[in-house]
């Protein structure tokens, strides 16, 4: 895996005088950006782990940008996407912002807006990546129960208390509250709630918790 | 600094501005006075003893064509100059009423005339026929209808000798012939602006105009009966006439008046073919004769002006038609056009943000940088609207030396943008090295245009999409081509491909072709269309390199 990187605005537009331009506004405010041609060189420099936010025009000489993005998406780039265009096209925006865009701003655009809207894709890209690395963890924990603290993790979960839980395994009360006290070190939950709430973070375990 | 104020301009009377009012009538008054004194000198020299009155007058057509050019103000002059002329000739003769009655029909003859003309819209440039009518009816009923009869009366008072309706007809004759003899010239040289067209020479003018006194001078200085001096009388028509079809009209005047002349000096000084018959029946005839050669010239001159403004309306039409193609097809292109300018619009507000930040952190360094990057993006937006607007350009496009990749240059960057958004490779091949082509530009850019677009829409949805523009010298000729890997003409399409409204695409209303067609014949060029063995369609047309008038 590459070194852990800062987070970036990657900024895709044929137009070598808009790249520079919008580069040079978004560096007035310390952001860090990286500006592409075309599509292929974009789709060949990200990747899931790269941090940042995606600055696309829709407009592309290789492809439009709503298969680029469906083409990141393709490649598990979660970055938040922003589209920009210069032809205010309405039906374009709408279905870019089905396909999970996060904003559209028409060209040109106002600073501010611009500014904002990449100040909340980054905040939105780390807070994804934290949420991210949580789960990696929870999941990494749950490796390291034995079958019998799933058992009772799981059963737990259906909110049984430790009664019904140690008549169902066939064990003693005691044996349950061990087991018990075991997974809620090993997952370093502080009480039953906050179990619950690591759970969710795992998808395993998030449609029992959440009622579809 | 000293602000004066300026004179009004005004262009109708700028003759008058040169000097004070007064002098300039003066000036006016005293040509019209001498010329008048002059041209009657001349005609009592064609006094027969028996009749006692002039068989030509020019005097009147002089009065005339000044009256009518510069107005009635100068009618007081042109009755001191009858005046004068009555005196000096026929004092003798006539009694003072009679010369009193000439005098005054003679005004009121003129002033008619001059009234007539200008009420009829008579135009002194002869480039309709109407003008050549309007001035022998005019000229014919009003002026010479009221000095003839002035003149019949006068003399038929005075002298007992002759019949009020034979002396009638006399004067009519005389006056008439007279005016047609100087009035055109006199009209021509004060009433209109002198002008000479690209294709004709001065040599040419003046070696008629040598001809034509050479002729003359021949024909009608020999006394005694020479058998062919009557035939070569003729020999003027054909060269008033090649000089109204070649020469501007005040030439073609000029040279008739110069023809009659000397036809008639010699007539009446007893030389030249007529002279044998007796100076009225001689000088009848030729009065005849030199009426024809002026209908002759005049009618000639007129038909080719009518001719001229047919063929500049008709350039004109095409001229706007092309215009009104040109600003569809740039409606057509406003799509991708939009974009192009929106790019450095977008960078150009990116750029002034920027510097808004750069200048509170006080980053001055960056600042210098992002406003001249700023400048730079101005420039570029500002150099589509002037590609835009030179595609759009005037009513009458203007013909001009332009060199081959000039020409090309506009187009390429037109159609850039839609071409790079369609996904088309363009080839440009020229020819090494580039010639110089005489043209109106923004027309053949139209034309290059057309056939580019048609090709780009012929290779649509083809990943491969890929036209082709060629220019080849073939001698004198350049050989343009348009070329794509496209679908190809319909087979049943190309007879009348070239026809207006014969469209197959929807969205156009199928003039482009039909104009491009027109332009480059214009120009003195051809287009054609065919489809290329290899598939595809290719249209190709010629256009002579520099130095041919297409236009004449």
């Amino acid at each position: 895996m590459p070194a852990p990187k800062l987070p970036h605005v990657y900024l895709v537009d044929d137009d070598a005088d808009v790249r520079t331009a919008v580069s040079l506004l978004l560096k007035t405010e310390d952001f860090r950006v990286t500006a592409f041609a075309d599509a292929g060189s974009v789709l060949a420099a990200v990747d899931e782990t790269t941090p940042g936010c995606l600055l696309l025009d829709v407009r592309l000489p290789d492809m439009d940008g709503l298969t680029l993005h469906r083409q990141l998406k393709a490649q598990r780039v979660g970055m938040p996407v922003i589209f920009i265009t210069g032809h205010g096209d309405i039906p374009m925006a709408v279905r870019a912002v089905n396909e999970g865009a996060l904003d559209f701003l028409e060209k040109p655009f106002h600073d501010d807006a611009l500014i904002e809207g990449v100040r909340h894709a980054l905040a939105l890209d780390a807070e994804q990546r934290a949420g991210a690395a949580e789960m990696a963890e929870v999941e990494e924990r749950l490796v390291s129960l034995t079958p019998r603290e799933r058992q009772v993790l799981e059963a737990l979960l259906d909110g049984q208390p430790n009664k019904l839980i140690a008549r169902q395994l066939d064990v003693s009360v005691r044996t349950v509250e061990i087991h018990r006290g075991h997974l809620m070190q090993k997952m370093g939950a502080r009480s039953a709630s906050h179990l619950a709430r690591l759970a969710l973070a795992c998808a395993e375990y998030r449609d029992r918790l959440v009622p579809s | 600094m000293s602000t004066a104020p300026l004179p009004p301009l005004t262009r109708r009377h700028s003759r008058t501005e040169v000097s004070a009012p007064w002098v300039w009538l003066a000036g006016r008054s005293a040509m019209l006075i001498a010329l008048y004194y002059a041209v009657g000198l001349w005609g009592f020299v064609f006094t027969p003893d028996a009749y006692g009155i002039p068989l030509v007058w020019p005097a009147t057509g002089v009065g005339l064509a000044f009256v009518f050019v510069y107005g009635y103000r100068l009618l007081p002059a042109l009755g001191i100059a009858a005046a004068l002329v009555t005196w000096q000739f026929t004092s003798a003769m006539m009694p003072l009423p009679e010369a009193l009655g000439i005098i005054v029909a003679t005004l009121a003859g003129v002033a008619l005339g001059a009234h007539g003309l200008h009420r009829f819209g008579f135009s002194a440039r002869f480039e309709r026929l109407r003008d050549v009518w309007l001035l022998f009816l005019i000229g014919g009923l009003a002026v010479s209808g009221t000095a003839a009869t002035a003149g019949a009366w006068g003399m038929a008072a005075s002298m007992d000798t002759l019949h009020f309706s034979d002396t009638w007809w006399l004067c009519w004759m005389a006056d008439l012939m007279g005016l047609m003899l100087v009035a055109p010239v006199l009209l021509t040289w004060l009433g209109t602006g002198f002008t000479w067209h690209a294709e004709q020479s001065h040599a040419k003018a003046a070696a008629l105009g040598f001809s034509l006194v050479a002729i003359s001078g021949v024909v009608y200085t020999r006394s005694g009966i020479c058998p062919i001096a009557m035939p070569l009388s003729y020999a003027v028509f054909p060269l008033v006439m090649l000089a109204a079809v070649r020469c501007p009209v005040q030439i073609t005047t000029a040279l008739t008046m110069v023809a009659g002349a000397i036809a008639l000096s010699g007539t009446g000084w007893g030389m030249g073919p007529f002279a044998e018959l007796g100076l009225d029946v001689s000088l009848l005839s030729l009065n005849a004769q030199l009426a024809l050669l002026v209908l002759t010239a005049l009618v000639l001159s007129a038909l080719r002006g009518e001719r001229e403004a047919a063929e500049a309306r008709a350039r004109q039409h095409l001229d706007e038609l092309a215009r009104a193609g040109r600003l569809s097809t740039l409606g057509e292109l406003s799509a991708g056009l939009a974009h192009e300018l929106n790019q450095p619009l977008c960078a150009l507000t990116s750029y002034a943000q920027a510097s808004k930040r750069l200048l509170e952190r006080g980053r001055m360094e960056e600042l210098k940088d992002a406003l001249g990057q700023l400048n730079a993006s101005a420039h570029r937006a500002a150099e589509t609207v002037r590609q835009m607007r030179a595609f759009a350009a005037g009513h009458t496009p203007e013909f001009s030396s332009i060199a081959l990749p000039d020409l090309l240059r506009p187009v390429i960057d037109l159609l850039g943008p839609e071409l790079r958004r369609n996904g088309v490779q363009m080839e440009v091949s020229l020819p090494d090295p580039p010639p110089r082509i005489r043209v109106a530009p923004v027309q053949i850019e139209q034309v290059l245009v057309n056939l580019l677009r048609n090709a780009m829409e012929a290779t649509e949805g083809r990943a491969d999409g890929q036209i082709c523009l060629s220019v080849l010298q073939d001698g004198t000729q350049l050989r343009f081509s348009v070329t794509d890997n496209g679908m190809g003409i319909p087979e049943y399409r190309l007879p009348n491909l070239f026809d207006p409204f014969a469209t197959w695409k929807s969205g156009g209303l199928g003039l482009g072709l039909s104009i491009s067609r027109s332009l480059v014949e214009a120009h003195g060029g051809h287009l054609t269309a065919r489809n290329r063995e290899e598939g595809g369609a290719e249209f190709q047309f010629t256009l002579p390199v520099e130095d041919s008038h297409a236009r004449t």
